[in-house]
Parts: structure tokens; sequence; C-alpha cells
């Protein structure tokens, strides 16, 4: 009998690893094309040039950073070596995950970090442990916040975000208050088309929906992961909007906003960081969706896609040592771990999204409180 | 690596080599905390060599009276009073410096470089040698830190800038090398430090395998030559005795 060893992804099919990366970079075109048009025409032809040159400018650091590796390695064949390593998909990836006045140089140097630390170091592609673009994004938001372009920040996201206008009730909103947000994007006819500035590539939900059956029917991208998200990211906090009084449209707003749809299509269905068995897919994609929620409603953090996979990520190899053994034969097993994992997860979700509180108004009726006492005081 | 290696090898090779931080990974708690500016490194490595020297000193002298069973504790009371009088003097004379190193400076009583000297040099060492390994050691301590400081400091802020602690602070020499938009700021954080120290251990881990692979390399050419003198012996007595 005769073994091959390679690293991940491995596939049943007959579709080779190439012809995955070439689907998905003309997806991640597509998203580049929307994204540029949309600047270009809701704010400057300035600004559409802007994304396609900080596409660029990732695409060259990154192919450029492996062909200088592969070069010190001692490859015969760079060529061939940087075509295998597809360094380009996690530059366009970086790029489409974050805001528009990110600098070039945040850029470039992000990438080149993430490519380096966050890929090469583990053994090139297939053997990293993170997402290289979710690690390059994370670099972006902690260490280049103030390397921000003033000019256009002021110019294009200068006004109150979905996020930080939620994050202000500290999202235990009722039904007034997401109508007021999302009224204020422009309805959800507009927040489906992208009519709204937010991460780069994250904005159009149509487009993304659409490419993420598309990269479904050809196989690129497992549904289960996908899917499973979307799916629990929507019913958790259906949940939470129904306890504060707001239900469906604080669940397709959770749906909307961030980078959840784009994380959902393009991050989290990496194989390489993701786990190998089916139910471990299943119990991977239950908590990101749930860490995402958790972080973006209680933490200090922009948005909660991005860590919540690279936090995941870290937690791959236990998942698969759950889910270790006969996928047939202890099948039974398997689930019950996996369904004890995710439900645990989920009431813990749901309990702090039950238990969110507005802290204006919990201010405001402390401060009601003290003048009662000051006016009882004075009474008596 | 055998005493009569490392007698071998430069000064400074024995440094990269046999350096705590990047070679022997001890002390390296200190090491990611301090290394911000080369201030600190400097504050810290010169703190570190006074501890390191006498607490050797002290204890080539005492080791041998010292019961074996408490060795560990009388070591300990050792270096912690050393760490004590240096940490009275810093806060006397170098303020900036005292609050700059903080906790790390009390934390030197625990820095496995010390105590692990103690240990596995000092207690079965003489006096001098020991002062000369603990000389040697707190050296390539502040190298590591100096080192790892330099990047972090020019990454992080561009500015490379150090300043006198006995005297509030005056600036000796500041160089901006970096203009400020350029500057990477994660490289003051954590994960700059991290980042640093993976890549310095790599490359000594680098050169510790280039030298493994030369030796091994000398070693396999004189086997060969040893044999293929002997058998030339062989042949020459061989030859011999048919001709005899």
């Amino acid at each position: 009998m005769k073994f091959t060893f390679k690293p991940s992804p491995n596939y049943r099919n007959e579709q080779s690893t190439t012809h995955i990366m070439h689907v998905l970079t003309i997806a991640l075109l597509c998203v580049f094309v929307f994204s540029a048009a949309w600047y270009g025409m809701r704010f400057s032809f300035a600004y559409g040039l802007r994304v396609i040159l900080m596409g660029v400018c990732a695409v060259v650091a990154a192919v450029l950073t492996e062909a200088i590796y592969f070069k010190i390695m001692g490859s015969k064949n760079i060529m061939k070596d940087v075509s295998r390593s597809y360094g380009w998909v996690t530059g366009m990836i970086i790029v489409l995950i974050t805001k528009i006045d990110v600098s070039y140089y945040a850029i470039f140097v992000s990438t080149v970090i993430a490519i380096v630390f966050g890929k090469l170091v583990f053994g090139g592609f297939g053997q990293n442990i993170f997402n290289p673009a979710a690690f390059g994004e994370a670099l972006i938001m902690n260490s280049f916040g103030a390397s921000a372009d003033a000019k256009v920040t002021s110019e294009v996201l200068s006004g109150a975000t979905p996020l930080t206008s939620m994050s202000a009730q500290g999202w235990a909103s009722n039904q007034t208050v997401v109508s007021g947000v999302v009224s204020d994007l422009g309805g959800f006819g507009s927040m489906i088309l992208g009519n709204y500035a937010t991460v780069i590539g994250g904005s159009c939900a149509l487009l993304l929906i659409i490419l993420c059956a598309w990269l479904i029917y050809m196989k690129v991208i497992d549904p289960r992961l996908s899917v499973t998200y979307f799916v629990t990211v929507f019913v958790v906090s259906l949940i939470t909007g129904l306890i504060h009084g707001a239900g469906v449209e604080f669940a397709i707003f959770n749906l909307l906003v961030g980078g959840v749809l784009f994380c959902g299509v393009f991050m989290i269905t990496d194989p390489v960081t993701t786990p190998v068995s089916i139910p471990g897919k299943i119990l991977f994609a239950i908590c990101a969706a749930c860490l995402t929620l958790l972080i973006r409603w209680k933490a200090s953090l922009p948005d909660g896609a991005l860590f919540s996979i690279l936090l995941m990520n870290m937690l791959t190899p236990a998942i698969d040592k759950l889910c270790d053994g006969s996928q047939i034969k202890d099948a039974k097993t398997i689930q019950r771990k996996v369904c004890i994992v995710s439900a645990v997860v989920l009431v813990i979700t749901l309990l702090v999204g039950g238990f969110l509180k507005n802290p204006e108004a919990e201010s405001a009726s402390v401060a009601n409180q003290e003048t009662a006492v000051v006016e009882t005081v004075n009474v008596e | 690596m055998s005493e009569k290696k490392t007698k071998k090898q430069g000064f400074f090779s024995k440094m990269l080599t046999d350096n705590p931080v990047f070679g022997l990974y001890l002390g390296i708690c200190s090491t990611l905390a301090i290394s911000t500016s080369i201030n600190n490194a400097l504050g810290m490595g010169a703190g570190v060599i006074f501890v390191l020297v006498l607490s050797n000193v002290v204890v080539s002298l005492i080791a041998p009276i010292t019961p074996d069973d408490i060795h560990i504790p009388v070591y300990i009371v050792v270096i912690a009073t050393l760490v004590t009088i240096l940490q009275m003097f810093l806060n006397a004379y170098a303020v900036d410096l005292y609050t700059a190193l903080g906790a790390f400076l009390s934390l030197i009583v625990v820095n496995c470089i010390i105590l692990g000297r103690a240990e596995a040099y000092a207690c079965n060492h003489n006096v001098k040698d020991s002062a000369k390994d603990g000389l040697m050691m707190g050296l390539s301590y502040t190298l590591s830190l100096l080192v790892m400081s330099l990047i972090r400091q020019v990454l992080g802020t561009g500015v490379l800038e150090l300043t006198n602690p006995f005297a509030g602070s005056a600036v000796i020499f500041s160089i901006r090398l970096i203009p400020e938009q350029f500057i990477i700021p994660m490289f003051t954080g954590e994960t700059g430090a991290f980042f640093t120290f993976a890549v310095l251990a790599a490359l000594i881990a680098l050169y510790k395998n280039k030298l493994a692979e030369a030796e091994a390399a000398a070693e396999k050419a004189a086997k060969v030559a040893a044999a293929k003198a002997k058998a030339a012996q062989l042949a020459k007595e061989k030859a011999a005795k048919e001709a005899a």
C-alpha cells in the first residue's frame, strides 16, 4: 500500500488546490471591483483608485516577501513556489477587511509581517496555525491605528458607523433604536446593497451572498462552516433581540454590519486553519459565531468577526482532538461531545446577550434615583 | 559543550553560543519586558552584572560550608540581599531608571540566570573562575538586552536616545532614524518583543547549527584521514613483508 504525505487541504474529489485558489481569487476580485466602483462613485474617483492601489500594494508586498523568502531558503524554482503559496489571496483579504483610511505603509508592513510570521515560519501554505489575513488585520488594528490618513478619515468615515452607534447604546436596544440606526444608513435595502462605508469589502451583503452561493456551488468553500456561522449569528441575536424587544431587525442588523458576512464567506472557510472533521467544522462555526457576538457586544474592539476567527484558529487542534476517532463508528460519542460543548457556548452567549444593559439608560436611572433621594430629603 | 572546545572558541563566538537569553533561554521574562529602550537595557544589564558577579563570588566562598539540604534558600538569601542593596542604591541615585525598571528590578532575585549560575557553576569552582563566569554571563545578558532594545526602540519609536540616569535624565544623544509616519508602534509592545526575540533566537540557533556542522565535517575528515593513513601503513607493512 502506498501512502502519500502532503499538507492540508486534502480533498477527496478531483479539484486541485490551485483551481480552488484561482476561483477564490476571482471571487475576491469581484468584491474589489464593486468596492472600488462604489467608493469611486459615492465619494470621488481618487477613493476608487485608492482601493485598487491598496490592493496592489498588499499583493505586491505578499508576493515579494514570498519570493525573497524562497530565494533565501534556496528554492530551485522560485516562480513555482510563489505560485503554490497563494500569498496574493492573503494580501487581498487583508485589504478587504481594513477600512479605507489605513495608510499604504501600514498595509505593506502588516502584509509582510503576516506572511512571514503568520505563514512562512510555520512551514508555508498548508502548515499555518492562524489565518494569515486575520493575523495581518489584527496587526493593523493594534499597531497602526494612529497612522490612519486623517483626510480620508474625515471625508469618508466621519459619520458614526453602525457599530459605534449601537455600542453607544450597549447593544441593549429595542425596536425604535434599531430602526433609528438602520434608517440612518438608508434602511435595510441600502444596507443589503452596500450603500454605506464600513470595512472595504464588507458592505455589500447581496454581492457577498451571491459569491457565497457561487463558491459553494463550485465546491470551493465548505457550506457547513459558512452556513452554520451565519445561522448561529442570526439565531443568537434573534433571541437576544426578542429579550430586549427588538426581534428580527436586531438579528438582521447583526448579520449585515461589520465583517460578519465577509469573514463568513472568505475567512472562516480557510481549509488550513479549520478542523478536519464535519462535526468539528460545525462546532468551530458555532463557537466562532458566539465569540463574534460576545466580542461585538461586550469588548472594546470595533468588530468581533476577525478576532473570533483568530481565537478559534488557536482552538482548532483541540476541536480536532475532541472529534478524533472513526467518524462512522464513534459518530454518537462525537456528536454528544459536540452537542455538549456547543450548548455550553450558546447558553453563555445568550446569558450575556440577555443581560446586556444600556449604559446611558442606566446612568439616567441612577441620576433619577439620586434626584428622587434628594427630593425626599428636601421634603423631610 | 566541553571545556576544551569552548576554550578554542573566540570571546564573541562564545558569547553567542553560550548566550543565557537566546542560547539557554534563561531570564526571558525580564528580557521581553525591559528591552523597550537602550536606557533600560543598559541599566538592567549593569544591575544584573553587579548582582551576578557578587553572588557568584559569595556563593563560591560559602559553598563548602553550606549544608546540601538548604543550599537553595541560602543562595536565594545571598542574591536577595544583593538585589536589595542595588534597589536602594538606584532609588537613591537614579530615580528615573528605578521607576522605569519597576518590579523587574526586584525580580532579579528570581532571574533564572543568577540562581542557575550559582547552582551550576559557582558552587563547585573557585572564586576567581566564578567571578569571571559571572562577568561573562552578565555581559552576554546585557548584550542580548541591548540588541533587542536597539531593534525595538528604533522600529517602534524611530528615535535612538540615551539619557544619563544619574543626572535627572539629561539627554546624552538622540537621533531620529525613522520618520514619524513610518514607525511600527507594535514593536514597543509585547507582540514586537516576541517577534524580535523569536528572530534573534532563530539566528543564534542557525549559527550554532553551522558551528556543529563544521565541527562534524572536521571530525569526519579527520577520521577519513586517519583511516587512510592506517590503510597506507598496512599496505606498506604488507609490501615490506612480501619483499622479505
